[in-house]
């Protein structure tokens, strides 16, 4: 499962570090930039996606390796 | 370190953000006491209702509603008797009321026409599911916290209960992102953190692929056992069927639509644990069941859509459209339609039972056996399974009650020289150069009650688990975080200990089984006998066991 920033669309507002219940993100004070900084604390609730003001935070299902049944 | 710990004070202390938290700290402050609500993530996305709330269980004024009586039997029965009818109906009573609530705050819980939405659900005939939208619900929750000045620190976590003598006055708190360590007298404690869910394997290894909110880590457990409090039902922890590989919830909104269980030979098995019923059967009869089927060899089960009308279709997708939307991404990655395939299902994590069956003991004021502490939501035990209206009733209650006993105390003891050894100990593991991550001892945890405190129980598993747990124990001495998040999951994994530790024991001391729980060796529902509650308390940090009357 991943939880991917696009930095071109991000504005840096911090609602998603603010509000992740599982403090994933944090804000690069060097890149002005909010990034994913501890994957395995994400539950993948989908609100970072639903609460970014410029729609910048995609979560995508990754499933574990497996055969189609 | 010689520094002095900072202290605030409060009258009343809120322990957890989530609806049971929100409810009673907007109380209590109504109630014109000053009020701290603590948060380990924030406010406005954390808890079980992070993503909001959907539906809610009451008996509303509307056509087929069944009665108060109705309304509690449901679901009594639902929770095997393990709950009190009295605290149920209460909930029942009162849920429109706090439903109007919401809807004061902009929540709307109705249609176009002004009508309330109420539908039935598993296990009873009458209406008392109101469906909503709620999705900004904590949203609207944060909103009106800080509209009434309700002081929210969200990051912050109490490490322990300040007591003086047998009465709660306080805690020590922990800042989980700048790991500042701090301590706060309150004249009353509401304890909302909710129950542990990170205590049992997840399917794909993942520690966090957990299906109900992985951050509620039992602490109001660990606080309570601290306190004196007494607590129940740990040996009835909650396993239900999930997709393959993906953690969920929505098992029983597929039911609800008419699906059905196949195994692998395409038979629905259901028939033969329980003809009558089939898939709507009580859900601990349909987990055994799956999980019989497995261990014969006839797995996988699949849960099968293809005899549903077009319609049925619909109206399931549309409502995972709506709560669970993440789950139609599962199955476009999976290249599934439930139209034409089987869906494969395999059993999910097992977690503390949610909803008012596992925890602290609260009578109709939401008082604990313990002076000044309060609980609500789902760290509480003994009511019934009533998730969400549960937090919503007795979140109120615990508020106007937190606010009346703090009214009634004079003065709070301000402790002196405890504090430092306190946080010298909280944050020991931070800097230490060589020991075991906090996530390291938590899989060394789980991967012990999976394999002795699960699905089906046996005395001398029991024992052995309950061993290694104490093995687990010996090592705590030697945990390390090299960050204030890291230092959490230390605080984190220690519950998981603690609280694996009072499921097992729970498990080992109930010699029948019945439920949720099923021992081996003692296959048979025992009545009356064991039809009591198995009670846990802390008695100088120790686990002390014992059992309690059911209510009446």
């Amino acid at each position: 499962m991943a939880v991917t920033i696009d930095n071109e669309k991000c504005s840096s507002c911090g609602i998603c570090v603010e509000n992740c219940p599982g403090d994933v993100f944090t804000f690069d004070q060097a890149m002005q930039k909010v990034s994913v900084a501890r994957i395995i604390r994400c539950w993948y609730c989908g609100t970072c996606e639903v609460d970014c003001s410029q729609g910048a935070i995609a979560v995508e299902l990754e499933l574990p390796p497996m055969a189609v049944v | 370190m010689t520094e002095q710990v900072s202290v605030s004070s409060c009258d009343v202390l809120v322990v957890g953000g989530g609806l049971a938290g929100c409810m009673a700290a907007l109380r209590a402050r109504i109630a014109g006491a000053s009020v701290v609500l603590l948060e380990k993530s924030a406010v406005e996305r954390s808890g079980s209702a992070a993503s909001g709330l959907d539906h809610a269980r009451g008996v509303y004024p509307v056509e087929g509603a069944g009665s108060l009586d109705d309304f509690a039997e449901a679901f009594l029965r639902q929770s095997e008797g393990m709950g009190n009818r009295k605290l149920l109906r209460l909930i029942g009573e009162e849920m429109p009321e706090r439903m109007y609530f919401l809807e004061s705050l902009g929540l709307r819980i109705r249609d176009d026409r002004g009508q309330l939405f109420v539908q039935s659900g598993v296990g009873t005939k009458q209406a008392f599911i109101l469906s909503f939208q709620g999705e900004d619900l904590k949203k609207r929750l944060n909103i009106a916290l800080r509209g009434r000045g309700v002081e929210i620190r969200n990051r912050t976590i109490p490490t322990r209960l300040l007591m003086s003598g047998a009465s709660v006055v306080g805690a020590t708190l922990l800042h989980t992102r700048s790991a500042e360590f701090s301590a706060i007298m309150a004249k009353a404690v509401v304890l909302a953190s909710g129950g542990a869910v990170r205590l049992y394997p997840t399917i794909t290894g993942r520690p966090f692929d957990t299906g109900a909110c992985p951050y509620n880590t039992g602490d109001a457990y660990v606080l309570g056992l601290q306190a004196g409090a007494q607590m129940v039902n740990f040996e009835f922890t909650s396993v239900t069927p999930t997709l393959k590989s993906y953690s969920v919830p929505g098992y029983g909104g597929a039911i609800a639509v008419g699906a059905r269980l196949v195994n692998a030979s395409g038979q629905r098995f259901m028939e033969r644990y329980d003809a009558q019923m089939l898939e709507r059967a009580p859900r601990h009869i349909v987990t055994q069941a799956i999980y019989q089927e497995q261990v014969e060899g006839h797995g996988p089960c699949y849960l099968d859509f293809r005899h549903l009308p077009a319609e049925a279709l619909e109206h399931y997708r549309d409502g995972l459209r709506n709560e669970r939307a993440l789950i139609l991404r599962y199955f476009a990655k999976r290249g599934l339609d439930p139209a034409r395939d089987l869906v494969e299902i395999e059993l999910g994590e097992m977690f503390t039972h949610n909803g008012g069956v596992t925890g602290l003991l609260t009578d109709e004021t939401a008082a604990t056996n313990v002076p000044g502490l309060f609980a609500a939501g789902d760290c509480v035990g003994g009511i019934g399974y009533c998730a969400g209206s549960n937090a919503l009733v007795f979140g109120w209650r615990a508020g106007g009650s937190a606010a009346k006993h703090a009214a009634g105390v004079d003065y709070v003891y301000w402790p002196v020289g405890d504090l430092a050894d306190e946080r010298d100990k909280v944050l020991g593991p931070l800097g230490r150069e060589r020991g075991i991550k906090g996530l390291e001892l938590e899989a060394a945890v789980r991967k012990t009650m999976g394999e002795y405190v699960g699905v089906r129980r046996e005395d001398a598993g029991l024992r052995a688990g309950l061993q290694g747990l104490e093995n687990l124990h010996n090592i705590v001495g030697d945990l390390r975080a090299e960050t204030p998040l890291e230092l959490l999951e230390t605080i984190e994994a220690k519950a998981a200990l603690v609280v694996g530790e009072m499921v097992g024991r729970a498990a080992l001391e109930r010699v029948e089984s019945r439920w949720l729980h099923h021992r081996v060796d003692f296959p048979q529902k025992l009545d009356p006998e064991w039809r009591k509650f198995v009670m846990v308390t802390g008695r100088d940090s120790r686990i002390v066991l014992g059992t309690s009357e059911l209510p009446t």
